[in-house]
Order: structure tokens, then C-alpha cells, then sequence
């Protein structure tokens, strides 16, 4: 396959040239951060046309206590539809919460609930973040350099359906119920995950390119959990009403990795490295069909190398 | 000598005494209100209240605040959490929650309108420790519960076989004692145990499958067993066919069961609806109204529902289920709770131009302004099912304010309206009325005998309104609450935390009949009768501020 023509990329960044001159918006705490804050607050959505001085009075909570963004953090740069935030000690909750466009990197560790809610624009966060990270979300890129924490993707309890659109690429571990409850949306995890993943997901796909924790799949209705079959071997427990259905060709893959390294292209060009582990895989699939006891429409599809 | 606080010049109402809009001097010693002290005694504050309405803290008979379902609804809602978050303040602790609040979020929102008491509704017998547990972590109102029984395995069996009623009267003692209960409520007669039958329906005469025995024979039994152990509050009844269309000849048909016996009807705006109209579905609320009118010994609760985002929370499974279809967001809950009854958990959103809802909305105000004593009706939406408590200022502005409801009227669903006398109703309620409805009433009809009044020896449970002509801004935001004495409340915003004391009742029983109860306990309960029982000692751990027995006027 060669879909990487120019055309898509040069289509789809069109900002570019206007804010090139622009610095990007640097977020420094100025000491160095004990207790969790609340960043929802700090999107390109909702700083958008607003001054530094306008930044430094917007309301912030750190560990439920209301203070401004200028009590907490120095401010550098002028850009803002691009966010950094650098030396933040892990403690950043809510990172990205329903952002639609823009950009915002956290160097470093983030805290619960990244990028939730988003529905455009690039979460890219630097180091691991804590739970529920992609929660509700809906459309964008959610990149994390490191691990994840449990329930990525997933619902919170209660919720009828977790992630709901959009690409979250994992290049460390993820925790366990990775995409509990998914309805919609590409998740790749390059590392290994926790117990449970895909449990009750209702749509969409799971990429796991290292090693599943234990039930892989249980209560499945829909949707699609990928894994190579090098590692499916060490993988022991499968939930008994799961039925191998043997093999498959299948040429989505590749439709599948052109959609998201096309969309991570349009972004930032090296969102794309982590893609092309894809192209050593064929199209043929180990087929498993489950969860029987609930529908039995979702697959277990354990790829071969080409 | 203890200090006194003197409350000066402000307008008093106090059904209780009989005291309209008069203006009068409230002094309050160690507590509780008293007589004007000696010239030579030492006032230690005085608050200048001239020009203010001061009435007692208001009383909430009917709110779903505690039990097993309020957690299931909160679980199941975290939307309803996240969207309505409360930052921890000086003296209160952080909490979320429109339509079913945190247990803090809820004690600190009834302050900060003026409620000093809430009583939870729906106690089951083994949900009551849990329950106690909950009350005692809402700070602020005083609390009660009432226990749900008639859907019980021992008593549906003691029925089926006939035993004496002097065995079901003291079993409701034991019961009452045991889970230090302020009442008694029945919920769906048997109903909720046929539904586990897979019975879809039960009517007052219609006979459950394994028992055999029909809603009217459990209700009367326990309308003598309460009327018998002297409980100050009459049995408090949720009937059969909540919100089924056509319900009304069934609830009349229960009001008339009594007898001239005193029972209390609650949320009765969801048993008042007729079959009438192009939409086989209409407000029975006149029928209803002139029943209540002419039989002294009734007294209702109306549970008006509010347009908006709610979740509904009952021990009725069989109604909850049936209202699955409608839930909004799509998700619900039923259960079954040790066999004692049932618990069904269903969000809901009512919505202005949906008719059903506006007619919904239309028969409360229709019950609420035809039912002509306000001693024998309670403001209620109760809470969340019909609206969240927060609505009750709302409430109050459509009682008192008949512009105000026309306006409202003009927004719903023209055919609701167009049916509805409820424009022609030129009824509004004054202030010593929403008095009543709202602290006098429900204080008497539970025998609070210290409560809901501004009489000496009452305690110091006051509530300070600075008149405003639109009524729900004034009722939203008191000036000042007391609390036994102290102020907790200014301008509707929370000055110092307080604990709310427990009331609870004592009836006299015949011990004989824990024989059989521990025999049952042992062979079929999931804990040992010692065990189940709550003690005094427990409710003291859990709740600092104690416990308040209440006298039952036995007449064995």
C-alpha cells in the first residue's frame, strides 16, 4: 500500500502560516506544585482572545481551593492555541476538558481524567497520565509518551458508554478496564495492559500491540480488540463464552492505519512514528468471536506478521 | 444565669398560636424559646429583625434523602454529579448533586432555604441501619424515618394465615422500635411482593398470587395497628397504581377504605389521574379534592412535579419498572432488598410541552389549590420524584402568586392547560398559609409537640424572610436561620455547621412476640434478630447531637 500522498497533509493544516510567528503559551509553576489542580479551565477554546493579564485572573482549583491561574503559574509565550505546561509534578487533572481545537502539551506526568471530554484539536502529554484518561471523548488525538492509567476510555461507573470518538495513542503500558464500555473511536496501545481490557465495549477499536492482562473481552457486545498473536500465546485466560472462528483475511488494517497516521500527519509529524510498527503485519487474522453471553458481536482478532 | 437572645420587631406568623403577620418580640433561652424574661435578666444579643417575616424552621415530611436507593441513584447518575459540583467552604464540606445531592450538599441546600427538619419516607426495615448511618451524615436539619412495611414476608404471612391483629399491632411495635422509626409508611400494599410474583399490576381488590390476600385487607390491618399503638402520624400510604392513568377511582376508592380512621395520603398527585380527552389521560384532582374536603381525618402530601432533570426513587418496583421506557438517560435500576420490599431507581427529565408531564404539573397546583384546609396538606415534591427539593421556593411563588402562575400555565402544553380550571382558580396563598403548609402542619400531624411553632418552650428552630414581592427569591435566600438558638444561616449562605437530632418513637408492645420473630429471623434472615435490632447507643455513635423520643398516646 502507498497512501501516503501530499495532498491530505497539505489539505488539512491550513493554521500554520498565520500564528507561525505566534510563541507558543508556556505554563510554569512557581512552586512546584503539592496538590492536584484543576486545569479545565485552561483550553485553546476558552483562552481564545483572551490577554496574558486576562490568563493570569481566570479561576483555578487546587485541591478544591479557588485561586487564580496567576497565584499558581508564571506565564510566557502570547500563542493561545498552544498550550505547555512544564515542571507540573503529575499533579494536572482535567487536562484538555473539552477542547475542540489547538494544541496543548504537558511535559511531564498528567493527573485523572486527561483530555476529557475533547472533541478536536492534540492532547499530547509528555509522560503518564492517571485514570480515566479519555474519558467521554469524542473526537481529536490524545497522544501519551508514557503509561496510562486504569480505565482509559472507559465510562465512569454509572455512565451508559466511555470514549466515543477520536484516536488515543498509548506508546507505554495502559492499566486495566482499557476501554471499558467504548462505543466509538481508535485506541493503540504500543506496550502491554492491565486486566480486563474491552470489557462491555459496545464499538469501536482497540489496538494492543504488547501483552493483554487477564478476560480479555469479557462482556463484549461489539467492536474490535486486536492483538498480535505472538503475544496472544502468553495470554492465558480468555472468558469461556469466547469461540475461536479460525482465520480471516481481512484488508482493513491498512485502511485502518492509513485513516490515523493521515489524521496524525495533518497534526504533527511525529505523532506518526509510533504507526509503523502496522506495516509488518498481513491481512491475515486469528479469529475469535465473543462474548457469547452478551450478543456475541465483538472480535478478538490476533495478528500474524506478514 | 444563662444569657437571653431577643429576635426584635420583626412580623410574626405562627399557626400554632395563632399568631397572622403580628408583630412580636421572640426571646430564646438555652435553646428553646420562652416567655419575656424579668426586666432585670441579661440579653446577650439582640437582632434587629423590624420589617422581617419570621416563621419556625420549615419541615419536610416526605424527602428521599436517605436509604439504600438514594446511594443507587447516585452511583447510577455521575452526570448529575459532575455537572453540579460544590466547592467546600469555611464550614462545609464539598458535595455534588442537582437531583439527588451528596448527604452534606443536601443538609447544607435545606439550611440555606430554611428547612430545619427532613424526614425520610421510605426506610426498609433491613435498609434501616444504612439509613440512620446516611441521616447522621446530613448535617444541619433535624431527621426521622419512617419504616416500609406491608410488603414484608412475616407480615404477608401473618395475613395469609389470619393471626390476631393484637400479634400484626405488636409486630409493628417491634418493627418501630427496632429501626427507631418516627412512623410507619406503607408503600404499594403487597404489591411490590406481587410484582416479585410476576404480577404487572395489583389493584385495592385484587388478590396476590401466593398470598392470597388483596392491598385493602394489608391496609387496614396496619391503619388498626398504627391507630392502635398510638403513633402521632397516621399510616402515611403510597397506594396502588402510582402514575397509572385512571388511578383516581382507585385512590378514592382507598381514601373511603379508611372509615373515618386517620390516614395520611402521600404524593397524591400521582394517583389523581382520569382516563378523559382525546389523550385517555386527564386530571382527576376535583374528585380527589372534594373527598379530602369533606373527610376530616384525611391529610395529604402532593409531591408536584417541576419541570426538569430529576431520577425517580421508590420501593414500588412494579410502577418503577413500567416506567423504564421513559427514562431519560436511558438507564435504570430495580431491585429486590431482602425480601422486605423493593427499591426502582429510574432517571427522569419532565419536560413543559410533553403532556403528559404538563398535566402532571397542572393536577398538583389543581390539588394544591382545591384542598381547601392547609393543616391537612404538606408541601411536597417529594423529593427527587417530582422536582429536587431545591425547587420548593418555586413552588411556593406559583402558590402565592396566581400572575405569576397563569405566566407558567401559558408555557406548558396548550391541551394540559386547556382542560385544566386551574386558570379560573383565583386562590393564592398568604404567607400565615404557607406557614402551615409548611412548618405548622407537618409538625402536628407527626406530633413534634416542640416544633414547628414560635410558642414559649418550642425550640429555637427559626427561619427569618426578608419580604420580597417575588416569593421565591425570598423563600430561595432567608435572612437568618436559627438552629436550637444559634444562627447557621445568613443572607441563604451557611455561618456555622450543626447537627440535626434524630426523632424517634417509643410504643408500647407485648414482648411475647419476639418468640416467633427470632424463630423466623433464625431460619430465613440474613442477620440474627439481636442484631437487627438498632440500638440507642448506635444512633448515638453515629449522630452527636442525640436522640428525640416522641410520645405515643396508646389506647390499649
Amino acid at each position: 500500500m502507498s497512501p501516503q500522498t501530499k495532498r491530505p497533509e497539505a489539505a488539512m493544516r491550513p493554521r500554520r502560516t498565520s500564528r507561525a510567528a505566534l510563541k507558543a503559551l508556556s505554563f510554569r509553576p512557581m512552586q512546584p506544585l503539592a496538590k492536584p489542580a484543576n486545569i479545565a479551565a485552561l483550553t485553546p477554546d476558552k483562552l481564545n482572545g483572551l490577554s496574558i493579564p486576562q490568563i493570569a485572573t481566570l479561576p483555578i482549583h487546587l485541591d478544591g481551593v479557588r485561586l487564580t491561574v496567576g497565584d499558581i503559574f508564571q506565564l510566557s509565550g502570547e500563542d493561545t492555541q498552544n498550550l505547555h505546561f512544564w515542571d507540573c509534578s503529575g499533579q494536572l487533572r482535567h487536562v484538555g476538558q473539552d477542547m475542540t481545537q489547538g494544541r496543548i502539551e504537558i511535559h511531564g506526568n498528567a493527573s485523572h481524567f486527561a483530555g476529557q471530554g475533547m472533541s478536536g484539536g492534540l492532547l499530547r502529554i509528555r509522560g503518564d497520565t492517571g485514570h480515566f484518561a479519555g474519558h467521554r471523548m469524542s473526537g481529536g488525538f490524545l497522544c501519551i509518551h508514557g503509561d496510562a492509567g486504569d480505565w482509559l476510555g472507559a465510562s465512569l461507573p454509572g455512565e451508559l458508554y466511555g470514549m466515543n470518538g477520536g484516536i488515543v495513542h498509548v506508546r507505554g503500558h495502559a492499566g486495566e478496564r482499557l476501554a471499558d464500555r467504548m462505543r466509538r473511536g481508535i485506541i493503540v496501545i504500543d506496550g502491554n495492559c492491565g486486566d480486563y481490557p474491552a470489557s462491555r465495549m459496545k464499538a469501536g477499536t482497540v489496538i494492543l500491540l504488547g501483552k493483554p492482562g487477564l478476560y480479555p473481552g469479557m462482556g463484549m457486545r461489539r467492536g474490535s480488540l486486536l492483538i498480535p498473536r505472538r503475544s496472544w500465546k502468553q495470554a492465558h485466560r480468555l472468558v469461556p463464552s469466547f469461540r475461536d472462528c479460525g482465520t480471516l483475511r481481512l484488508p482493513f488494517l491498512h485502511m485502518l492505519l492509513t485513516s490515523v497516521s493521515n489524521q496524525a500527519r495533518c497534526m504533527d509529524r511525529e505523532l506518526c512514528d509510533g504507526f509503523e510498527v502496522f506495516r509488518r503485519f498481513g491481512n491475515r487474522f486469528g479469529y475469535l468471536r465473543g462474548d457469547l453471553a452478551c450478543g456475541g458481536k465483538g472480535e478478538i482478532l490476533l495478528l500474524e506478521f506478514a | 444565669m444563662a444569657a437571653y437572645t431577643k429576635l426584635a420587631g420583626g412580623i410574626v406568623y405562627d399557626p400554632t398560636n395563632g399568631i397572622n403577620g403580628k408583630k412580636r418580640d421572640i426571646y430564646i433561652h438555652d435553646g428553646r424559646i420562652c416567655k419575656k424574661p424579668p426586666s432585670n435578666a441579661r440579653i446577650s444579643k439582640t437582632w434587629d429583625l423590624a420589617g422581617n417575616i419570621i416563621m419556625a424552621g420549615a419541615i419536610d415530611i416526605h424527602t428521599h434523602i436517605g436509604g439504600g436507593k438514594a446511594n443507587i441513584a447516585r452511583m447510577m447518575l455521575p452526570e448529575d454529579h459532575a455537572s453540579d459540583p460544590i466547592a467546600a467552604g469555611k464550614f462545609t464540606r464539598s458535595g455534588c448533586g442537582h437531583a439527588i445531592p451528596s448527604t452534606f450538599a443536601t443538609g447544607y441546600r435545606y439550611a440555606e432555604m430554611g428547612y430545619t427538619a427532613c424526614f425520610e419516607p421510605a426506610m426498609l426495615a433491613s435498609n434501616a441501619r444504612h439509613t440512620h448511618m446516611e441521616l447522621a451524615d446530613t448535617p444541619m436539619v433535624d431527621k426521622g424515618a419512617y419504616v416500609v412495611l406491608g410488603n414484608d414476608d412475616y407480615l404477608l404471612r401473618m395475613l395469609a394465615k389470619k393471626k390476631d391483629p393484637a400479634l400484626i399491632r405488636d409486630y409493628v411495635a417491634w418493627m418501630v422500635h427496632a429501626t427507631q422509626a418516627l412512623g410507619v409508611k406503607v408503600v404499594n400494599p403487597g404489591g411490590i411482593s406481587a410484582f416479585k410474583f410476576n404480577q404487572r399490576q395489583l389493584d385495592l381488590d385484587e388478590k396476590h398470587v401466593h398470598y392470597g390476600i388483596t392491598p385493602r385487607q394489608t391496609l387496614n390491618a396496619l391503619i388498626d395497628a398504627v391507630e392502635d399503638l398510638g403513633l402521632p402520624h397516621p399510616l402515611h400510604v403510597h397506594g396502588c397504581n402510582l402514575g397509572v392513568p385512571g388511578n383516581v377511582q382507585t385512590t378514592l376508592d382507598t381514601l373511603a377504605a379508611t372509615n373515618g380512621r386517620r390516614m395520611h395520603m402521600t404524593h397524591i398527585q400521582f394517583h389523581s389521574y382520569g382516563t378523559e380527552g382525546e389523550h385517555k389521560f386527564s386530571s382527576g384532582a376535583a374528585a380527589v379534592a372534594e373527598f379530602i374536603n369533606k373527610h376530616k381525618c384525611l391529610s395529604v402530601d402532593v409531591g408536584q412535579i417541576l419541570f426538569n432533570q430529576t431520577v425517580t426513587i421508590s420501593g414500588d418496583s412494579m410502577h418503577q419498572y413500567a416506567g423504564i421506557p421513559h427514562a431519560h438517560p436511558r438507564k435504570s435500576a430495580i431491585l429486590d432488598i431482602e425480601c422486605d420490599a423493593g427499591c426502582g431507581v429510574v432517571p427522569f427529565r419532565y419536560r413543559n410541552r410533553n403532556y403528559v408531564n404538563a398535566l402532571q404539573w397542572v393536577t398538583g397546583l389543581e390539588l394544591f389549590l382545591l384542598i381547601e384546609d392547609p393543616w391537612r396538606l404538606f408541601m411536597t415534591t417529594d423529593h427527587p420524584n417530582g422536582a429536587p427539593f431545591t425547587s420548593y421556593p418555586h413552588l411556593i411563588r406559583l402558590l402565592m402568586d396566581k400572575d405569576f402562575r397563569r405566566d407558567m400555565l401559558a408555557t406548558i402544553h396548550p391541551d394540559a392547560a386547556g382542560t385544566s380550571p386551574l386558570p379560573c382558580i383565583e386562590r393564592e396563598y398568604s404567607l400565615y398559609e404557607i406557614a402551615i403548609l409548611t412548618r405548622a402542619a407537618p409538625a402536628r400531624s407527626l406530633g413534634l409537640g416542640n416544633y414547628g411553632h414560635l410558642g414559649p418552650g418550642a425550640v429555637a428552630d427559626i427561619t427569618v424572610y426578608k419580604p420580597h414581592a417575588d416569593r421565591e427569591r425570598m423563600f430561595s435566600t432567608p435572612e437568618h436561620v436559627f438552629k436550637n438558638g444559634s444562627p447557621i444561616v445568613r443572607k441563604g449562605k451557611i455561618i456555622a455547621s450543626a447537627q440535626g437530632q434524630v426523632h424517634s418513637l417509643r410504643p408500647e408492645w407485648d414482648k411475647a412476640v419476639e418468640k416467633q420473630l427470632r424463630r423466623y429471623f433464625n431460619d430465613y434472615m440474613s442477620v440474627k434478630m439481636d442484631n437487627f435490632r438498632i440500638q440507642d447507643q448506635e444512633i448515638l455513635e453515629w449522630n452527636s447531637s442525640g436522640l428525640v423520643l416522641h410520645e405515643c398516646t396508646s389506647q390499649s
